[in-house]
Formats: C-alpha cells, sequence, structure tokens
C-alpha cells in the first residue's frame, strides 16, 4: 500500500509543481503582518497606560484631599489636646502636675521608681486604649470623661507616694536627731 | 458555625426590623432613636455563653428552663432624628450558637468601609467627638444558673444573679454587681466599683477600682491603685501594688506581696506570710491559736494586737531605736551594730496554749505590738 501511493507521487509530482513558490511576497506579507502589530501594540497599551494612571491619579487626589479635609488618617490617634482647647489646657495641667510630682519622687531618696514606672506605663497602656475608642466616636463624652480620670489617677499615685516617701523621710531624720 | 450564621442572622435582623421604636427623648434636646431585638436559644447541658459588649449594660437574670433568652436593646441619641439614626444603624450584632455553645457580641462599623468612614468623617473631627452622639447598648439575658459565663464589657454596668457555673468577666469603665458566684470565677475589673455578695474560689485582677465583697473563699488578688473591702475571707494570695487600702475584717490565711499600699486586717485566725515595702499593716486582734505570721518590711510600719494568754515563738529582727516591745526573757543581739540592727529571739506567753510563730524582718519600720485581752471583731 505504502509502495503504491510512493510510486504515483513520484510520477504526478511534476504535474503538481506547475506553480512556483513567490517566497519574496510570502516573506513581505509575514514584515506587514508583524509591522502592524508592532504599530498596533504601542498604541493601545499607550492608552490604557494613560486612563490607568488618570484613575490612580483621580483616587490619589480625592483620597489626599478626604483626608486633608476629614482632618483624619486611620492610624492617627487623637488626645485630649487634640479636641478642644478646653480639654487641651486639662491635659495640660494634669501633665505638668504630674511631671513635677515625678521629679520630686526622683530627687528623693526613695527606691520607688520600679513601682511607679509599672503604675505608669499601665495607666499610658490604658491611655492608648481609650484613644482607640475615641475612634469608634460612639459616646465620646464617656471615653473623654475617662481620658480626663486616666490622667487623674496618675496624679493621685504620685500624690500618694510622695505623702509615704515624706513621711519616712520626716521618721528617718527625726530618729537621726535623737540619736 | 457558618450555617449557624446564616440561619440565625435573618431572624436577627428580622427582629430588628420588627421592632424598632422612635422616639423623642423629654426632658433635654437631644432626639433619641432606639430598636430592640429579641431572640431565644435552646441550651444543653455544660453549656457556655459569651456576651461581647461596649457602651451599655449587660444584665444577666437566672432561667427556669434550658434556655437563653436574650433582649437587646440599642438606643441612639444625635441632634436631630437623621443624626440619631445614622448611629442606631453603625451597631449589628453577631448571635452565633454551635451546640452548647453560644456566643452573643455587638458589633460597630461593620458595614463601613475605609472611604465611606472617611467621607462620613469630614469636616473637623474635634467637633465630630464633642457632638451631642451618644450610644447606648444594653443586654438583658436569662441564662440558666448551670450555664458557664464570659462576659466582656466596656463602658457599662454588668449585673449578674447566683451563679453555680464558672464565670469570668473582663471589664473596664462600669460598675459590677454580683450575688453568690458559686463556682470558680476570674474577674478583672478595670476603673470600676464592685459590689460582689460572694465568691466561692477564683482571681481577682483590679485596675484603680473599688470592690466590696462580702465573703471570698480561696482567692488570688491582684491589685493596683484600688480600694479593696472584704468582709470575710478564707485563703487570700495577694499581689498589690499603689492601692489605697484593702481591709480585711475577717482572714483564716493570707499571703503575698504589697507595695505602696495599706493593709489593715480585722481579725486574723490563722496564718498571715508577707512581703511588705511601703506597705503599713495593722491587725486588731489575733486569737491565741494563730499558728505563723511571718512579715519581712522595708519602711514599712507593723501594727499587732494579740490576745494576752498568747503562747509563741518568737524572733524578730528590727532597728534598735524602735518602740520597746512588750516582750520580756527575750534574748537579744546585734546583726549589724554599725547600722544598729538587733535580733530578738525567745519563747513567750503561756505554755498551755497552742504555740505560734511571729517572724518579723523589719527595715526602717517601726513595730508596734500589744498582748491584751479581746473582743470579737464584728464583720460588717
Amino acid at each position: 500500500m505504502k509502495d503504491k501511493l510512493r510510486k504515483r507521487v513520484r510520477e504526478e509530482r511534476q504535474s503538481w509543481e506547475q506553480y512556483d513558490t513567490d517566497l519574496e511576497g510570502l516573506w513581505n506579507n509575514i514584515e506587514d503582518q508583524l509591522e502592524k502589530n508592532v504599530q498596533k501594540g504601542p498604541h493601545f497599551y499607550k492608552i490604557w497606560m494613560k486612563i490607568a494612571a488618570s484613575i490612580a491619579l483621580i483616587i490619589g487626589v480625592g483620597w489626599g484631599t478626604l483626608s486633608i479635609l476629614g482632618g483624619r488618617n486611620e492610624d492617627q490617634l487623637y488626645a485630649l489636646k487634640d479636641i478642644s482647647p478646653e480639654l487641651a489646657e486639662t491635659e495640660y495641667y494634669y501633665a505638668n502636675r504630674i511631671s513635677e510630682q515625678l521629679q520630686l519622687i526622683n530627687t528623693s531618696s526613695a527606691d520607688v521608681n520600679g513601682i511607679i514606672e509599672e503604675d505608669l506605663a499601665l495607666l499610658d497602656e490604658a491611655y492608648k486604649e481609650l484613644q482607640q475608642d475615641l475612634k469608634d466616636n460612639a459616646d465620646s463624652e464617656e471615653v473623654i470623661n475617662a481620658m480626663i480620670e486616666n490622667y487623674r489617677i496618675k496624679l493621685q499615685i504620685l500624690e500618694k507616694v510622695l505623702e509615704k516617701v515624706r513621711t519616712n523621710e520626716k521618721k528617718e531624720t527625726a530618729h537621726e536627731i535623737i540619736i | 458555625m457558618k450555617l449557624l450564621y446564616k440561619v440565625f442572622m435573618p431572624v436577627v435582623l428580622w427582629a430588628t426590623i420588627c421592632f424598632p421604636a422612635l422616639a423623642d427623648s423629654s426632658g433635654d434636646d437631644d432626639t433619641k432613636v432606639s430598636k430592640t431585638i429579641s431572640q431565644g436559644y435552646l441550651m444543653g447541658e455544660n453549656s457556655y455563653l459569651e456576651i461581647t459588649n461596649k457602651y451599655g449594660q449587660i444584665l444577666i437574670n437566672n432561667s427556669a428552663n434550658d434556655s437563653v433568652n436574650v433582649k437587646v436593646e440599642v438606643i441612639a441619641y444625635g441632634k436631630d432624628g437623621a443624626a440619631a439614626t445614622k448611629i442606631l444603624e453603625r451597631v449589628d450584632f453577631d448571635f452565633v450558637q454551635t451546640n452548647q455553645y453560644l456566643t452573643l457580641e455587638t458589633v460597630l462599623d461593620r458595614k463601613s468601609g475605609a472611604f465611606k468612614e472617611l467621607w462620613n468623617n469630614i469636616g473637623d473631627y474635634s467637633k465630630t467627638l464633642l457632638s451631642k452622639n451618644k450610644l447606648e447598648i444594653n443586654y438583658v439575658v436569662s441564662v440558666p444558673v448551670g450555664t458557664a459565663l464570659t462576659l466582656n464589657n466596656k463602658f457599662g454596668d454588668v449585673f449578674i444573679a447566683d451563679r453555680n457555673q464558672k464565670v469570668d468577666i473582663d471589664m473596664s469603665h462600669g460598675d459590677l454587681r454580683a450575688n453568690d458566684l458559686n463556682a470558680s470565677s476570674s474577674i478583672t475589673l478595670s476603673y470600676g466599683k464592685a459590689q460582689i455578695k460572694e465568691i466561692k474560689d477564683g482571681n481577682l485582677v483590679l485596675k484603680s477600682s473599688q470592690v466590696t465583697i462580702k465573703s471570698i473563699g480561696a482567692a488570688g488578688i491582684e491589685s493596683v491603685s484600688s480600694e479593696i473591702m472584704i468582709s470575710k475571707a478564707n485563703e487570700v494570695t495577694l499581689n498589690s501594688r499603689s492601692d489605697k487600702l484593702i481591709e480585711i475584717t475577717k482572714v483564716e490565711r493570707l499571703e503575698g506581696k504589697m507595695a505602696l499600699s495599706n493593709l489593715k486586717l480585722g481579725e486574723l485566725l490563722k496564718s498571715l506570710d508577707i512581703n511588705l515595702r511601703y506597705t503599713d499593716i495593722s491587725i486588731r486582734q489575733i486569737p491565741f491559736n494563730f499558728s505563723l505570721i511571718r512579715i519581712e518590711g522595708k519602711y514599712s510600719d507593723i501594727d499587732l494586737d494579740f490576745d494576752a494568754n498568747t503562747h509563741m515563738d518568737v524572733d524578730i529582727i528590727l532597728d534598735e531605736d524602735q518602740t520597746p516591745l512588750p516582750f520580756e526573757g527575750l534574748t537579744k543581739e546585734y546583726v549589724d551594730d554599725k547600722k544598729g540592727v538587733l535580733r530578738l529571739r525567745g519563747i513567750i506567753g503561756d505554755k498551755n496554749n497552742y504555740k505560734g510563730n511571729l517572724n518579723i524582718d523589719s527595715e526602717k519600720g517601726e513595730i508596734n505590738i500589744r498582748l491584751q485581752p479581746q473582743q470579737s471583731v464584728k464583720s460588717n
């Protein structure tokens, strides 16, 4: 079967090859197609890039504007001083008093700094949690009151420590005088 | 779990839609809007309920049957109806039951994306914060007495009736009132007040809180900047820092450490083992049959009243410029003669009585000890 087919191909080959292959034309066609594709590619690519860039610009500018107008950043936390001048004054008052008390304790001979640091760190942590709660904007009055209370507790602790330290210092001085 | 959520959420939403109430509050300028959600769940034995809430109360009643009945009222206040409704719409709930476990959770701003939130907050943020916005989310839940409870609440009070199963409470910026907690309990209270009738045993963590307990069994108490009043305690382990006062009217055994605090005991029945720094201690009554008192104190005043018939082995290290102690026949030796540190040792009292041990190691603190006939201390 195979031999018959081979014989027939050999016999009729010349009749099949009556047209010459136009290799030049073929290559020109291919080149044309290639050029078309090369021209089409960058053209569409540029348009899409422009559209994408415009969208990104609109979103970016919009987001930025809203952020500035809104005055709020998702990660930003607000302290009392950021809320109102009155609360800023309250915060300033407590911060000053706390700083004064801390200085007085530090200048004393009492070995209480470690304990106080732990107490204050605990209250700082609670204050940060309250700042997070403030972002809820659900019952700000309650949260703001808790923030003021946080400062008040800090001051109370330090005042109590200072009182204790001073009482002990007085006792020591009295003993020294007796001796 | 997701399937149950899908089943229950429509019911919750239906309840939300069916029971909304709109009413102007009388007496102030704010507009009040509210909605109520009611739901019931059948619970098996050894069931467990967890509630997580913010900006409102949780009231736990005992239910007569095996079911948990939940009623939540959400009340929003705003400068007008639209503002109040906007706040109301921010509140959502996740109620999920999986076998014997039921969790009820308040969710704020579930639907709002970052862009919507940003859009909502355009304007002066400080003005938004100082607006009359106010939200209350109040739970009233009937729970079988044998269901274990876990409650998390912030900015709201918690009320609990008698419980026979484990109770675990973590709350801040609110007050707690509880009746008899008859199983192991864990209570973390920050920046609030608590009144508890009875805790069988458990742990208390207290931060800047005021706590009154009528009766407590075996308990660990960790406290900072708090005021604690206990009428009757069995075994207490204390870790106290910067507390205003810890006062126990009658205690069997007490141990732990305290710094910058103040401890007052009405009657100490058996033993005390405590380390004190800048903490004064006073015990008004120590019966003759006590077993051990061991105090290590630094800058701490010690004031003890023993029964006149007390028989005890005494070992006290103290500064020599101390007030004289009412003991005779003790040996005296210098531990550090340059610093003037003395050690007093010996056995005193009626030898027919049970012998207790008194060990004190005091540095820079006053010691006052008295031996006198005693009267009973009344519990509050």
